[in-house]
């Protein structure tokens, strides 16, 4: 009876340690995989800003610090991509979406940009990747937390360091983009 | 048309309308109450003519004055939708035809509802919200019930469907349930197929464990257990095996960041695309939305469709045995112009009309 019982036990433990291991796995896969969407959405709007800076600069030949700025940020931030930095990477693309927005926002005060079919496409398009970005950057925390919270409680706590899992850090927005933006400081 | 013009010119039906209904609820009244008469009458003259084995027959015949009742009042409730709801409907730019419903094939298309053995359908309503298109329609869904005494149907279902069609398309299916009710009306989650799976085969081990001394034959609670598990058990392997159906709709659920959300629904498509539509801004609506309407719903997003199923919303229905006055009339004036903008308060709770102004499709 007594030997049953600790048999039972440490096939308990066996299986328990078992599961615990594929979870955490798959945790950490699902960070990857929403880093990876993160990444692919990234790449395609640093694909969209030339075509957009060549589509502007002809009328908003006043802006050009601005637009020599966002190519020099779009190339940094690339670099960062490449180099696997994710926390440069998101410093520096919350700082692209910022200059983004004033590209739009300065592009109201020249009407025959505005009229461009070519510029539209590319709002739109720009637009669609922006979306795509912002549920990505969700479902990454969603993952990143799910991933935390798997190392941190029992009895993912027990097994992560021995896995070597550490915690991960979840995409923040960065101070500027959580205030409400200064329109007359944006139009100058 | 203004409220006003309208009341007026509903005002101006009332008096025969509310005659009709008096003359036709003292006949359904007096039809039923003449019922057991009639029984009694018909008994009397089957013994007369000894007719012996015709029980059918004298049931069928009994039932003739109160099936006349029911048509006379079935009668009443479309005369009094086609005279009052119609011309509302149409004053805000609708179209309404009470006695047609979305036909099953159309209904059956959304892939919300649950199989059903009968289907019925009433209230169709269509028209255009802005950039949408749409038409709706209440409806019934049935299933067979053998008894000893023949075959029934028998109502599982009931509610209001609305079909919508988007000036833009939905790459991927994107759906919405109820907490724990399943990707479509009459299932249920996952989870809590899991849950009671887990539970029973829990309580299952639990019995042989507690059972281990008792070598003769299966000890009663555990055959007990065996038993109450089995229809679990086979509900999970009919659940599994609805997974591997095509068209079943998505399986992946999406967790989503509002609390308040999470615990009224359950959210299923692709991660990103789900998450696309399900803003934060919009789970908040969703969950005023589902607050405002006291009922539970399932809705499905896919290529340049919507759907939205609400359980047990029966829309436009008149109270048979409320005298028709000015007051009565504005209490359904009221009652039905909220039923009439359901769709556009849905369509603004998903930020649908953003989304095609964004797309540059707002336009009417």
């Amino acid at each position: 009876m007594g030997l049953a019982f600790a048999l039972g036990l440490v096939a308990l433990l066996v299986l328990g340690s078992f599961l615990t291991y594929n979870a955490l796995v798959a945790r950490k896969n699902g960070v990857e995989n929403a880093f990876g969407a993160i990444e692919a959405y990234l790449k395609k709007r640093h694909d969209l800003i030339p075509n957009l800076v060549e589509a502007v600069k002809r009328y908003m030949a006043h802006e050009r610090e601005l637009l020599e700025r966002l190519v020099e940020l779009r190339e940094k931030a690339s670099g960062a991509l490449r180099e696997g930095n994710p926390e440069e990477d998101f410093r520096l693309e919350g700082e692209i979406s910022r200059l983004l927005a004033q590209v739009r926002l300065r592009a109201e005060a020249y009407p025959d940009l505005k009229a461009s079919q070519n510029f539209l496409q590319l709002q739109a398009a720009l637009t669609e990747v922006e979306d795509s970005l912002a549920a990505a950057r969700r479902f990454y925390n969603q993952a990143v937390t799910d991933y935390n919270n798997a190392i941190e409680q029992l009895p993912g706590r027990l097994l992560a360091p021995l896995m070597g899992l550490t915690r991960k850090p979840v995409f923040t927005l960065p101070e500027e983009e959580r205030e409400r933006p200064d329109l007359g400081k944006l139009f100058g | 048309m203004e409220r006003e013009e309208i009341l007026a010119s509903l005002e101006a039906k009332l008096a025969p309308l509310e005659a009709k209904r008096k003359r036709e609820l003292l006949l359904a009244g007096a039809l039923l109450l003449l019922t057991p008469f009639w029984a009694y009458l018909l008994l009397e003259a089957f013994q007369a003519m000894g007719a012996r084995g015709l029980g059918s027959l004298w049931a069928l015949l009994v039932a003739i004055p109160p099936g006349l009742a029911l048509w006379r009042l079935g009668v009443l409730r479309s005369t009094l939708k086609w005279e009052l709801t119609k011309p509302l409907a149409e004053a805000l730019g609708f179209t309404y035809l009470p006695a047609l419903g979305l036909p099953q094939a159309e209904a059956e298309a959304s892939g919300l509802l649950p199989r059903a053995d009968r289907y019925e359908g009433e209230d169709l309503l269509e028209g255009r919200v802005g950039p949408f298109a749409f038409r709706s329609g209440d409806l019934a869904l049935y299933r067979k019930v053998r008894t000893k005494n023949g075959t029934r149907y028998q109502r599982f279902f009931s509610g209001t469907l609305y079909r919508f069609a988007l000036p833009f398309a939905f790459p991927q299916e994107i759906r919405l349930a109820p907490q724990g009710a399943g990707v479509r009306a009459g299932g249920a989650s996952p989870a809590l197929v899991l849950g009671f799976l887990a539970v029973f085969w829990g309580l299952l081990i639990a019995g042989l464990l507690f059972a281990e001394g008792e070598r003769e034959g299966l000890p009663l609670v555990v055959g007990g257990f065996a038993l109450l598990s089995l229809p679990f058990l086979l509900y999970g392997l009919i659940y599994g095996l609805s997974l591997w159906k095509p068209g079943a709709g998505p399986k992946e659920r999406v967790v989503l960041e509002s609390g308040a959300f999470e615990r009224l629904f359950d959210a299923y498509g692709d991660q990103i695309e789900a998450r696309k539509l399900l803003t934060p801004r919009v789970q908040e609506a969703l969950v005023e939305f589902r607050q405002a309407l006291g009922k539970p719903f399932w809705a499905a997003f896919r290529e340049n469709e919507a759907w939205i199923l609400v359980q047990g919303r029966n829309r436009f229905e008149p109270n048979l045995f409320r005298p028709l006055n000015q007051g009565t009339l504005a209490t359904y004036l009221r009652a039905w112009t909220k039923d009439l903008e359901e769709a556009r308060r849905f369509l603004e709770a998903m930020g649908l009309f953003l989304e095609a102004a964004k797309r540059g499709k707002g336009g009417g």
